[in-house]
């Protein structure tokens, strides 16, 4: 293959002419990603927090709220 | 609190690793640092292949941020089979030939004419295309089909085998042997169109 390749330094023409372009881009992929991050931990931290309040909540009202077998036992006694 | 606002973004010593390393240690930490060294080494190559393909800086100033999330969203599939910048050269060219289909401005870019055609072209020496002026190869681009771009900056640009350029447009060897043969040709009738010496 040649020695020179215009394609190539087409390409660092390019890369030099719009470098200011790529770091704007650069602040939008940033904003994304700081987004993504912190829905993700937002679900992390709090959702399985919900979750664990509602189960324990469930398992508690079961307690207050004996089941039939419960009645049966107690009648049998 | 913090964590909550920012990702974790730490200094690193990235200098020495390879593109497959940083992939491997951000998949590993989640330090943005890892991407950012990404992001600094490939952001104005993809640049470079989006304007040159999609023509409006605009248009290509919304295709690489969305191409940047893409590759971000998508590292952990990312299977070291093929080099890196392979894998994100292919997503690059899918995405702007997906937006130009979309948008049907360029009918060149129709699926028929990613098909096999094995019609018989004359071989243009390698040295006609590289060895081209800056000024005129802009020009030639500009008024090139937007499949046979695609194909010459893979070649040329990129220095990508007909192997993977095989991989990114999904078609066999001989099928892109016999592709940038005939690019090779276009270029070469328009550059004879444009400029009579």
């Amino acid at each position: 293959m040649s020695k020179t390749n215009n394609f190539k330094e087409l390409e660092n023409q390019q890369i030099e002419d719009y470098s200011k372009v790529t770091d704007k881009v650069k602040k939008s992929v940033d904003n994304s990603i700081s987004s993504f991050s912190f829905i993700g931990n937002v679900i992390d931290l709090y959702f399985t927090k919900m979750f664990d309040v509602m189960f324990k909540l469930t398992s508690s009202a079961d307690e207050d709220h004996p089941t039939s077998d419960d009645n049966a036992k107690d009648s049998q006694s | 609190m913090i964590n909550l606002l920012f990702p974790m973004v730490s200094k690193i010593n990235s200098k020495a690793l390879s593109d497959e390393e940083l992939v491997a240690e951000y998949l590993k930490t989640q330090n943005v640092a890892y991407f950012d060294k990404l992001y600094s080494r490939y952001s104005g190559k993809i640049f470079a292949k989006c304007i040159s393909l999609l023509k409006y800086e605009s248009l290509a100033e919304d295709a690489m941020q969305e191409i940047f999330m893409k590759i971000l969203l998508n590292l952990s599939k990312f299977s070291g089979k093929s080099k890196f910048s392979t894998w994100i050269y292919s997503i690059t060219y899918n995405f702007c030939i997906d937006i130009i289909r979309r948008k049907k401005k360029d009918p060149s870019m129709l699926i028929d004419n990613f098909g096999d055609n094995n019609d018989v072209v004359d071989d243009v020496e390698d040295a006609f295309l590289l060895e081209t002026n800056i000024a005129r190869l802009k020009v030639i681009l500009e008024e090139i089909p937007t499949s046979d771009k695609a194909i010459l900056l893979m070649k040329y640009q990129d220095e990508m085998s007909i192997r993977d350029i095989g991989m990114v447009l999904d078609k066999s060897e001989s099928a892109i042997k016999m592709k940038i043969k005939r690019a090779k040709q276009k270029f070469k009738s328009i550059y004879q169109e444009t400029y009579n010496d």
